[in-house]
């Protein structure tokens, strides 16, 4: 690339996720992960980024997030425009890099933003010194983008831009030239960007993955969690990652056997898939998945310069076992064998057969080898029997179990002692549900999808409505997700008390207006003055109490029904009930 | 009516022995169906007979005229598959001349072997628009192997039904009642909750599985998606939040890496499939306002050798929303002419204004908003017919264009009539299946 002159300030721009919600509406589908997002990435490593692009420069670099605030923009251009104008304009050269990985676009959403950043946004935005540093999921979409290709081809491009997409393809297109295609390296591109540290990684699969937990009975062992594989490495930052971590496993080899074997047949697939697309040409790579065609080659060591198993998570290591064997035995030419897993369990075996076993993540739990040794199984805990993955899925009936619930508070350390409801009254111990909901909150999403399901059947409730304020508010958040309701509607304490047999508070607006019926949330019942006053409030608003759905309870099945019979009898359901009141635990 | 009776007749007679045992379904549903419909039972008992004592000589609109409650076979084709062209068929010749049937109808699809998934979907918009706006009252009887038939036959029909419930049609058709159950013969309720592991189409690999199909299928890219809120109470306006939520899981699923690697195309072609072919597709259906009902659905066609991705809705159609754009483009103002309407307007014409939407720069936005748009469709066929050599069908007010080899050629033109509001996007890509990895 033809250097620029030497820039004078790197502006790094994001656009706001307060913004996410009106970008959806134009068409601008945010990413499920945050890899790109500033505090989430590596702001070092755009300094690597303008290197591989030929913009060395020891520039001032800052960061801006753009954010429409209050003000509302009918078109996405206009967002678009209104960025570019509220740059700041240094005296001289700057490189604006903007940063779109965080959004799944399209050639038309492409057309909008050049429309903004180009056409509509004043002239002298952006001048012939600058350079525009375009971040993009697909390249293509720019140059697809007719919009685009005409403010080029016509001389309205005022500046120089660079394009650089996640598959390291990059285009320059400068004023009166021709684009120019080239290729970044993505360790020297991407990779900086990313925080690519296992502990990062590691916080992305306990935090950020839809979680399964319970008690259950594999083939050769017992564990107690399940992770969605598929979800997780769906995130930029972890395929990156595995693929980093496969790549350094190689160790330079280029003709590659990968075979694949485990459970979680859809992410093996997906993993032999997307390593063969990426490193091809440069690595030559049959993928075959063993449990379609389990046959290997004998000659095997003869045709490729090694071998790689492939698996999702390693526990005894017997599933993995006959297969290195296998490629051992059949090793004449004594090639490199070994195995990649994306996880492991901390008490896993670290070679299999002789193999080192390669595995991106180390999870901080054991599993247990057997019955006698199952810690689970002297607990007594409901016992999931898996043959296949869906079986990880399965929430039993008895879930949330006490053990289920104090693991997940000690592990939290969600427990307060001798503190206050929020109705002042002195309680031994209290939960906390902020933490437990920012810790768990995935896994309990799968356990209020299935107690909605059971006690809710085809019904979607209009709303969900709670007291405003923390903590009921973040459980009220989670159930809406979990059960795909968008209106959560959230009640101020002082109204709740204002209620009377003659109707709500005089003079309020009635926040439950349009939604006829309501799912009550609250994340505990001590009491239950609060949920009681919740169901007058929105009888008195004319909405129809479908029931409640609380965290976890201090009433005992009696207190219950009389609420239950304010509700018309509706379900009432806790996930877990504290065992006797009369401690006042 | 005459000219499609005659040509049923003859079909009727080719297909006289699977049609006998499509007559003897038809007598065991009548000796064991409760269809509390209003309050009555079925009463095929007139009709059953007339089947039973006149095989060969089959008039169906006889037949039809004289049971208050009336079985509509759903005819596939010689070998079973169901697509657009039966879907016409079937809507046009049969559905229509019973939708003032006061006692409902059942929807009788037990001899399809095997759907084209834009005839599965554009079923679902038809069918909402019988029940919601003409008040149709009716079932399903969808395919399913019984023991009473022959080992190949009963395995075909093993094969539909478990497409049906890999597909999730059973989502598609919670956009017309929301307890899919109901809409089914009582024979059936349960149908799509069958255990795993099916025998047809499984999530996990299977030697005689393609893996194209096997990775679509395992990473749930097959199943049919719905971008409305079908809530309680019945289906919501088609939410920008489902489109986006749709288009991220498609991208994220790179399925250009599949295509890639399972069929040959070049990665950076292929990428084209998921993250602009079909998030065009799926942004477009924000063009056509009013949409209640809009589906997604990929499949692949074994014959064909083809990848096929539909999208389709229930919103104004495409001529409509851009006819006074086309009128400003000719030279013409819409006071001038008059209003559009798809049941005056000669279908010719409609075919015109519908192509017109194709072209470069031409959208139904006004003002500020018009400038520099109009691109969704183009990108669409351009991409389809030019960079993936398939081809283009768009189904909207009755006519049918099909863009094939060059996207600038002008499309074949037909007639497809349907008498509900919507729009359908057809793409074919062809692929050379590779042998798996």
């Amino acid at each position: 690339m033809v250097p620029q002159s030497p820039l004078q300030e790197v502006i790094v721009v994001d656009l706001d996720p307060g913004d996410s919600q009106f970008l959806i509406e134009f068409g601008f589908s945010p990413t499920q992960s945050t890899s790109w997002r500033p505090g989430e990435r590596n702001e070092a490593g755009f300094e690597s980024l303008l290197r591989s692009c030929g913009l060395a420069s020891t520039a001032l670099m800052s960061q801006r997030s753009f954010g429409a605030g209050l003000k509302r923009h009918a078109l996405p251009e206009a967002y678009f425009a209104d960025l570019a104008n509220d740059l700041p304009i240094p005296a001289g050269p700057r490189a604006v890099v903007l940063n779109l990985m965080p959004f799944h676009l399209s050639a038309t959403r492409m057309d909008k933003v050049a429309k903004g950043l180009f056409l509509l946004a004043k002239k002298s935005g952006f001048r012939p010194s600058d350079v525009l540093l375009i971040l993009v999921r697909n390249l293509d979409w720019l140059l697809k983008s007719r919009v685009f290709t005409e403010i080029h081809s016509s001389a309205q491009l005022s500046c120089s831009v660079v394009a650089v997409d996640l598959r390291c393809y990059g285009s320059e297109f400068r004023p009166g030239k021709e684009p120019r295609a080239f290729e970044v390296q993505r360790e020297e591109a991407i990779w900086p960007l990313l925080q690519l540290e296992g502990r990062r990684i590691y916080h992305s699969l306990i935090r950020e993955t839809n979680s399964y937990i319970g008690h259950f009975a594999l083939p050769h062992s017992h564990v107690r969690t399940h992770y969605d594989l598929a979800e997780f490495i769906r995130y930029d930052h972890v395929w990156e990652y595995l693929l980093g971590t496969f790549n350094r496993l190689l160790g330079g080899a280029e003709r590659l056997l990968l075979l694949g074997v485990g459970m979680e047949l859809r992410v093996i697939q997906q993993m032999g898939e997307q390593f063969k697309a990426v490193l091809e040409p440069r690595i030559s790579m049959t993928f075959r998945n063993l449990s379609v065609d389990p046959a290997i080659e004998e000659d095997w060591s003869n045709q490729y310069e090694m071998a790689v198993v492939v698996t999702d998570i390693v526990n005894t290591g017997n599933t993995v076992k006959p297969w290195v064997e296998k490629l051992d035995s059949s090793n004449t030419a004594k090639k490199r064998v070994a195995v990649f897993a994306v996880a492991c369990m901390q008490n896993s075996p670290t070679e299999i057969g002789g193999v080192t076993v390669s595995a991106a993540l180390r999870i901080k739990r054991d599993f247990y080898p057997s019955r006698q040794e199952c810690k689970l199984c002297l607990l007594e805990q409901p016992i999931v029997k898996v043959e296949t993955v869906e079986d990880f899925r399965r929430v039993t009936p008895e879930q949330l179990t006490p053990f289920d619930f104090w693991e997940m508070v000690k592990d939290a350390q969600a427990l307060a002692r001798d503190a206050l409801d929020p109705q002042g009254r002195p309680l031994t111990y209290r939960v906390d549900t902020a933490r437990l909901v920012s810790r768990y909150g995935s896994w309990l999403a799968n356990v209020i999808r299935r107690r909605f399901r059971d006690h809710w059947p085809n019904i979607t409730p209009a709303a969900i409505c709670t007291v405003r304020g923390e903590p009921g508010a973040m459980f009220a958040d989670l159930v809406a997700r979990a059960i795909g309701v968008r209106k959560v509607i959230g009640i101020d304490r002082s109204d709740l008390r204002r209620v009377t047999a003659a109707g709500g508070p005089p003079g309020a607006d009635n926040p439950l207006s349009g939604s006829l019926t309501v799912l009550l949330v609250d994340d505990g019942i001590n009491y239950g003055h609060t949920l009681r006053s919740l169901i007058r409030f929105c009888q008195a608003a004319g909405s129809v109490v479908l029931g409640a759905l609380v965290l976890d309870s201090r009433l005992a099945e009696s207190e219950k029904l009389p609420i239950r019979t304010e509700m018309g009898l509706s379900p009432l359901q806790s996930l877990y009930d504290w065992p006797a009141r009369g401690r006042r635990l | 009516m005459q000219p499609t009776v005659v040509p049923a007749f003859l079909t009727l007679l080719a297909l006289q022995p699977p049609l006998q045992r499509g007559l003897d379904r038809v007598v065991r549903i009548r000796q064991h169906l409760h269809f509390p419909l209003g309050g009555h039972r079925a009463h095929l008992a007139t009709g059953v007979e007339a089947y039973a004592d006149r095989p060969g000589q089959l008039d169906r609109k006889t037949t039809m005229s004289i049971s208050s409650n009336t079985h509509l076979y759903a005819q596939p084709s010689r070998a079973g598959f169901f697509g657009l062209s039966q879907l016409q068929s079937f809507t046009h010749d049969v559905i229509e001349g019973h939708l003032d049937a006061k006692e409902g109808v059942f929807l009788d699809f037990s001899a399809v072997k095997v759907w084209d998934v834009a005839a599965l979907l554009w079923l679902v918009v038809a069918l909402h628009h019988y029940r919601r706006n003409k008040g149709l009252a009716f079932l399903m009887q969808l395919p399913e192997g019984t023991h009473a038939l022959p080992g190949d036959n009963r395995e075909a029909l093993d094969k539909s039904a478990d497409y049906l419930r890999r597909w999730r049609f059973d989502r598609a058709l919670q956009n017309i009642d929301i307890d899919v159950d109901r809409l089914l013969v009582p024979e059936q309720r349960g149908y799509f909750s069958p255990p795993e592991p099916r025998k047809y189409y499984r999530d996990q690999p299977v030697e005689t599985q393609p893996g194209l199909l096997q990775s679509l299928i395992s990473r749930r890219l097959a199943e049919i998606r719905s971008l409305a809120d079908a809530g309680f109470g019945g289906s919501a306006l088609i939410s920008p939040q489902s489109i986006s939520a749709c288009v991220r899981e498609f991208q994220a699923e790179r399925i250009g890496d599949i295509l890639a690697v399972q069929c040959g195309i070049e990665k950076r072609t292929a990428d084209l499939f998921g993250d602009h072919l079909l998030t065009e597709a799926l942004l477009n259906v924000q063009e056509h306002p009013n949409a209640s009902v809009a589906l997604v659905g990929i499949s692949v066609m074994g014959n064909t050798n083809e990848l096929i991705l539909t999208v389709v809705d229930n919103g104004d159609s495409i001529p409509s929303t851009i006819y006074e754009r086309y009128l400003k483009d000719h030279g013409s103002s819409s006071d001038k002419r008059p209003a559009y309407s798809r049941h005056t307007m000669p279908a010719s014409d409609r075919a015109t204004i519908a192509d017109h939407a194709t072209k470069r720069g031409v959208t139904r936005k006004k003002g500020a908003e018009a400038q520099k748009a109009g691109m969704g469709l183009t990108y669409i066929k351009e991409d389809a017919v030019d960079t993936f050599h398939g081809k283009l069908w768009i189904i909207t007010d009755s006519i049918g264009l099909r863009y094939k080899k060059r996207a600038s050629d002008p499309p074949e033109r037909r007639e497809w009539y349907h008498s509900w509001p919507g729009n359908l996007v057809r793409i074919a890509v062809p692929l050379a299946i590779a042998d798996p990895l």
